[in-house]
């Protein structure tokens, strides 16, 4: 795993977009040490569909799942892919990461480079009440078809907690 | 004997928690199973929620959406006390036959 | 959600697509889930998933407790893998903190992985022999299952739910005394192995069943971004142990297993998929004798008292990935920890079946609604059953048709083709 090749490739294709990148080195093995890498790329928004076209033509990744992360102000997407796969040791994560300020919660879909992003794409619609531009399905995937909150963000807490039903009262505890 | 559908069924095992879309298809369940039928709550879900406490999917406990004869409780339940709770339930619908109450 | 279209053909009958919603499944399942196919007399044309039955906010939950009792509730994600989740979060939050694990603990954590690995494919071949209408087969494999299970409550007390990770290490030991136990379980399934290709894969009836049934091209598990023995089936050698080992994986070379490890020719269907996952137990017992035979010496926890351990979960900062090759595939748990918070402030859980969904779509069309059963157990979704069929035609009427038709209908697939 060339970890600088990687990066290379990602900043002549993202140029300005190419915001931070930073890796994360883990030994493993107990007789005979290897090393596994964890790698994170910040993306500026508007070029996160080049760097996943980007990804997808050069290095054939896998698509984990896309994680979300209320930053208050800010909603941060981390996606998590995986290069390399297909020999040992030959894989390391890489992480594109893009930061939505909360006044314009939109994203552009990746479906159309990968079509196996819609299912986490739909869950991040449902979850944090972002909306993907251009995706071909954006009904509730998890969340039963009727239910409209967004548990995962943390100023619609109230909203959330009103659908929460405890069934045991618990002493001295939240009510 | 596990059967295919409620019709033929005489005692209804309830296993895990209820999750808010399961609630009707829980509620036609029971309607659709004869009397006299019993029915077994299996797991700590069913009856206090057990782990997920707090959830703003689940819903119950199941003995506020159709009556419950018997608690298993464990998480999980072992294999041995979902047997005798099962062996419980069937005792108690003889029981109810032999005194001539149905449901 | 019955949406019905008739199209008319000039010359022909009036030829129909039906609506058929199935679904939602047994509770007793981890995923309760809805199909609603498009057919066009049996065969399938279009292919629609409701998921999201038995979604019970784990993640929600798990950012309100802290990460030990997180650390409980994803345990219960799953009941037949149930260690797959505690492995990968464990790892994530232990990336996240900085915290090493003994070499034994990490040994103790793959010989129960494995054995994990070992009863939830013969639990898996088991539930396809009974689609298939191979009742015997079903039998005989879960009686073989049972062996897994007394060893499994023999180390760790219980069938499911072990919890044997922990943050650091695991809980228990294997001690010295308990090991012929393991070692009496491993003779006796290399004693059965042969018998149970010989069951699934050389009898006629099964090949007829399962062959060019619930094809995925390699291409298409690839772009769906499929895991697990559902990729492997179609020749793409993904597998987490391969590609970036962790645990005792990383002193063992695992090779990813296809169906070329069985001398054919990777299609991608049923059949393929059986070749998997049988491989793939004697492979498991491969990993646990060497796990029994190596088991490094040392402690169990590199923080073994709890107080301490939380408090420095507590004062840990920074983020985590944890995989891990369940059964059904790659486990993936991400979390963020930030000083001063007991609670992981993200954690992000995907199961194996998350990443499968997608791929099911290509599986199902074109073939017939007899096959919906065996296909959509193919990909060891943790459910494998219909328990409600309803069918709508475009005179209105409804009919009801229980699981119980639905698998007669798959066997009766089975009697009129096998002869």
């Amino acid at each position: 795993m060339n970890v600088e090749n990687l990066f290379a490739s990602f900043k002549s294709a993202l140029g300005n977009g190419y915001l931070e990148d930073r890796t994360i080195e883990r030994e493993v093995g107990t007789i005979e040490k290897g090393t596994v890498y964890d790698l994170w790329i910040v993306v500026e928004r508007d070029r996160l569909h080049d760097a996943v076209a980007h990804l997808c033509a050069e290095f054939n990744p896998h698509l984990s799942v896309i994680s979300g992360d209320d930053l208050g102000d800010t909603l941060a997407l981390n996606y998590h892919f995986s290069v390399g796969w297909g020999e040992r040791y030959g894989e390391a994560t890489v992480t594109l990461r893009t930061v939505l300020p909360k006044s314009d919660l939109s994203v552009p879909t990746i479906t159309d480079v990968l079509p196996g992003a819609q299912t986490s794409e739909r869950e991040k619609i449902e979850f944090f009440g972002i909306d993907v531009v251009g995706i071909p399905d954006d009904r509730n995937v998890f969340l039963p078809e009727d239910m409209t909150i967004h548990p995962w963000r943390k100023d619609l807490e109230e909203e959330t907690a009103k659908e929460v039903k405890r069934m045991v009262k618990w002493e001295g505890r939240h009510e | 004997m596990l059967t295919g559908t409620p019709r033929h069924a005489d005692v209804l095992l309830i296993t895990g928690p209820v999750t808010r879309p399961m609630l009707p298809r829980l509620k036609r369940i029971y309607d659709q199973t004869p009397d006299p039928k019993a029915v077994v709550v299996v797991g700590g879900c069913g009856s206090t929620s057990g782990v997920f406490y707090e959830s703003y999917n689940i819903v119950g406990p199941i003995d506020e959406v159709v009556p419950v004869d018997v608690y298993v409780p464990g998480c999980p339940a072992r294999p041995e006390a979902i047997i005798d709770g099962v062996v419980k339930a069937v005792a108690k619908l003889e029981t109810l036959e032999k005194s001539g109450v149905s449901g | 959600m019955n949406n019905q279209s008739i199209n008319l053909e000039i010359g022909q009958c009036a030829a129909t697509t039906y609506s058929v919603p199935v679904g939602p499944v047994h509770p007793a399942l981890k995923e309760p889930i809805r199909f609603t196919f498009n057919l066009d007399g049996e065969r399938i044309v279009g292919v629609d998933i409701k998921p999201g039955f038995a979604h019970r906010g784990i993640e929600y939950m798990g950012m309100k407790r802290n990460l030990i009792q997180a650390l409980y509730l994803s345990e219960r994600i799953c009941g037949i893998c149930s260690i797959s989740h505690p492995l990968a979060f464990t790892q994530a939050v232990e990336n996240a903190a900085g915290i090493e694990v003994p070499p034994r603990a990490q040994y103790i954590r793959t010989i129960i992985g494995e054995l994990e690995r070992i009863h939830s494919h013969l639990l898996w071949a088991g539930v396809g022999a009974h689609e298939l209408g191979f009742d015997t087969l079903l039998h005989l494999t879960w009686n073989v299952r049972e062996k897994t299970m007394d060893l499994l409550e023999q180390l760790t007390g219980n069938r499911v739910d072990y919890a044997i990770p922990i943050f650091s290490g695991v809980r228990r030991d294997i001690p010295e005394e308990k090991t012929h136990l393991a070692y009496e379980a491993i003779d006796y399934y290399r004693g059965l192995l042969q018998q149970m290709i010989d069951a699934y894969l050389h009898d006629k009836s099964v090949e007829l069943r399962t062959r060019n049934v619930g094809v995925l091209t390699y291409d298409q598990a690839v772009e769906m971004c499929a895991a697990g023995p559902t990729t492997r089936a179609s020749g793409v050698k993904k597998d987490v142990r391969q590609d970036m080992p962790y645990l005792a994986y990383a002193d063992m070379e695992i090779e990813a297993i296809t169906p070329e490890a069985f001398g054919t020719e990777p299609i991608g269907d049923v059949y393929d998929n059986i070749i998997v996952r049988l491989l793939e137990v004697a492979q498991a017992i491969d990993i646990i004798e060497y796990c029994l035979e190596n088991l490094p010496s040392g402690e169990l926890m590199s923080i073994p008292k709890v107080p301490a351990l939380l408090a420095a979960l507590k004062k840990a900062s920074g983020e985590g990935i944890g995989r891990h090759e369940a059964p059904r595939g790659e486990v993936f748990h991400y979390v963020r920890l930030e000083e001063g918070v007991e609670e992981a402030v993200v954690w992000k859980v995907k199961a194996p079946t998350y990443s499968n969904l997608m791929a099911w779509v290509p599986k199902f069309l074109g073939d017939e609604i007899a096959d919906v059963p065996i296909i959509a157990a193919s990909i060891d979704p943790c459910m494998c059953c219909m328990d409600r069929v309803h069918i709508a035609d475009e005179a209105g009427s409804a009919s009801v048709r229980t699981k119980e038709e639905l698998v007669r209908l798959s066997r009766e697939k089975t009697r009129r083709i096998c002869g």
